[in-house]
């Protein structure tokens, strides 16, 4: 069970603010050795910027506040930019959606694998070299000498997308964070990439942070679920007992809001969560939801409990499970 | 009865790239016809040669029984509107939500702005909302307006092209739900342009598979899910990830080679991917075969 492993990455009460709007309020997190974790949620809920917080990459005007990140047990909340760089490419692989704005269009595939590997390594060109077409096999790319010659603009997305994974990989991270990574893609070329993904995942024992939109995709790989809204973290359970058991009356009627063929009659409206996500004044007070919540009560505005329906199923709210 | 739409051997080509290449579809009065296909497969260029927005480089479109290229703009625009993935670049920034919506009436010489207040209510905005402009809403509210704006001038027919595409999944389920209603009330013909595939099965009353310029598969929604026929159509069902744990990752059987619209193989375009693929794929082109209302273009669904 996963309880047993340890933690690779703990992000606690974590806080970023862009001017007077807070972004993430005090969101926690635990992804644990050999586990994929996903952390979902709509645009907007702070999932990507908790994951640039996490990396040290947050934009210029956003501001850390509050939190402590640990990383393989070491407190990384107060390490400098350079301390980051060291970690980041190294210990820590990053995937982003778009993969073209990550790969610079000017450098072949293989310049810039080598240029990572031996910034973090050392080493001869020659060896980064046969590192990075190793790695570029690893995920499943045919002919990876040609490959490495190759211009970003000369693949296809999904190839683009497999090149950073490689390139995520080259060191041989702890963790891997990755924000969208199949959402740019074909759902064809998507299953391709999210089982190539787990399978990474599971042969190196690396633990996979993965930000996502999609419910589906959450469905297919994660072990664990956090669902963000308005900067919280707002349920957090194992994969299984999310969809079994949604709690968090916004994990509900996020869940609802799926078409899913086969099982809802098309007469039918679809669920869904009146009104739009809001923006969270700094000093905001109570639950996030609660203006949209069909069950909200007037102590939703004083504050919000963290309950547990199972020991390892918590969610933000006053209602019972 | 004339259909809202029929498109006959229609073509259009970029250059090398064939983009439609040689597409028969008709449309029922009142029906939803869904289009899904992969990036590339010429669904959005479908999409822009029947709203009049690009030239075909051959065939026709008959818009209720008329040809669209012997009507002019002002009676295209009577009969068809769209709605677009991004309402945020289709939507005039400097102009007012009221003035946006207004502006199909305008081009017809109308000036009824209780219309437009009207419509504005229908699809949820709140009255408010007219005086503000596109940057002030969210993108649901966006695309509430390009809604309102297709649907103010009282179209027979609505070419969504991805409309809820760049919408979260809580709205975008506001927006199928208020499409769903608008076209019961309205007696609307739809085209629904998507690659999300559970999303057409949620609205579509008909489906249209492409690939590479072709429709691959046609047939009534239900059957099409229940029974894909074409390997292509079977792939890119197979490879829809509902929110079901425990059923872990499908395989397409497609591989990750990108089709490529400026290189389409010889023989059936899909050999090179296709997972049952024989000898004669490689050479052979097959021919549409239309039978209970089903279209399959597949050398092997023929035997």
């Amino acid at each position: 069970m996963a309880d047993g492993l340890e933690p690779v990455l703990e992000v606690e009460g974590l806080r970023v603010r862009f001017g007077a709007t807070e972004a993430v309020r005090g969101a926690g997190l635990l992804v644990r050795r050999g586990e994929t974790h996903c952390l979902v949620g709509e645009s907007g809920c702070g999932k990507s910027v908790t994951a640039l917080a996490v990396m040290g990459l947050l934009a210029k005007g956003a501001v850390r506040t509050e939190g402590r990140i640990r990383f393989q047990g070491q407190d990384i909340s107060g390490l400098g930019d350079r301390a980051l760089g060291r970690l980041r490419g190294d210990r820590i692989g990053m995937i982003f959606q778009e993969p073209m704005t990550s790969l610079n269009p000017a450098y072949t595939i293989g310049s810039q694998m080598t240029e990572v590997y031996r910034r973090h390594r050392g080493g001869s060109r020659a060896a980064a070299a046969e590192r990075a077409a190793a790695l570029l096999g690893r995920v499943g790319m045919a002919n990876p000498g040609l490959r490495l010659g190759q211009f970003p603009h000369q693949l296809s997305g999904g190839l683009r997308q497999r090149v950073m994974i490689a390139m995520a990989l080259l060191c041989g991270p702890e963790l891997l964070i990755a924000d969208e990574p199949t959402t740019a893609l074909d759902v064809t070329v998507q299953a391709g990439i999210l089982r190539l993904l787990a399978g990474l995942q599971a042969e190196m024992g690396l633990a996979l942070l993965l930000i996502t939109h999609d419910l589906g995709v959450v469905a297919r790989v994660a072990q664990r679920v956090s669902v963000m809204y308005a900067g919280q973290v707002i349920e957090s359970a194992p994969a299984g007992a999310l969809f079994a058991a949604p709690t968090h009356p916004y994990t509900r009627g996020l869940l609802a809001s799926v078409p899913v063929p086969g099982r809802q009659r098309r007469d039918e409206p679809l669920g869904s969560i009146p009104g739009t996500v809001p923006r969270m004044p700094v000093g905001f007070v109570g639950c996030g939801f609660r203006d949209r919540c069909p069950s909200a009560m007037p102590d939703c505005a004083v504050e919000v409990p963290l309950r547990h329906r199972s020991p390892d199923h918590a969610y933000l709210c006053r209602l019972d499970a | 009865m004339t259909p809202a739409i029929e498109v006959r051997g229609l073509s259009r080509r970029f250059g090398a790239v064939r983009a439609v290449d040689g597409i028969d579809l008709v449309v029922p009065t009142g029906g939803v016809m869904g289009v899904v296909g992969e990036s590339g497969c010429g669904k959005s260029t479908l999409a822009r040669i029947i709203l009049g927005l690009m030239p075909p480089s051959a065939g026709e479109v008959l818009v209720e029984g008329q040809r669209l290229d012997s009507m002019d703009r002002r009676a295209r625009a009577r009969l068809i509107q769209p709605v677009f993935q991004d309402p945020y670049s289709s939507l005039n920034p400097r102009q007012r939500i009221r003035d946006i919506v207004a502006l199909p009436l305008r081009a017809q010489g109308i000036h009824d702005d209780a219309r437009v207040m009207e419509m504005l209510a229908r699809v949820g905005l709140p009255g408010a909302m007219a005086d503000r402009f596109p940057g002030q809403l969210s993108g649901g509210q966006r695309q509430r307006v390009a809604i309102a704006r297709a649907l103010v001038g009282r179209p027979r027919i609505v070419v969504c092209d991805e409309p809820t595409s760049a919408l979260d999944v809580s709205v975008q389920a506001q927006i199928l739900n208020l499409l769903v209603a608008l076209r019961a009330e309205l007696g609307l013909t739809l085209v629904f342009i998507s690659h999300n595939l559970a999303v057409v099965e949620h609205i579509a009353t008909e489906v249209a598979v492409m690939y590479l310029g072709r429709i691959v598969e046609q047939a009534p929604v239900d059957a099409l899910f229940r029974s894909p026929e074409h390997p292509y159509t079977r792939a890119l069902l197979a490879s829809v990830l509902t929110p079901e744990p425990g059923l872990g990752i499908p395989e397409s059987g497609l591989g990750d080679v990108a089709p490529d619209p400026a290189n389409i193989p010889p023989g059936c375009r899909l050999h090179p991917r296709c997972p049952v693929a024989e000898g004669r794929c490689a050479t052979d082109s097959p021919e549409g075969r239309r039978s209970n209302g089903r279209l399959v273009e597949c050398l092997l669904a023929a035997d």
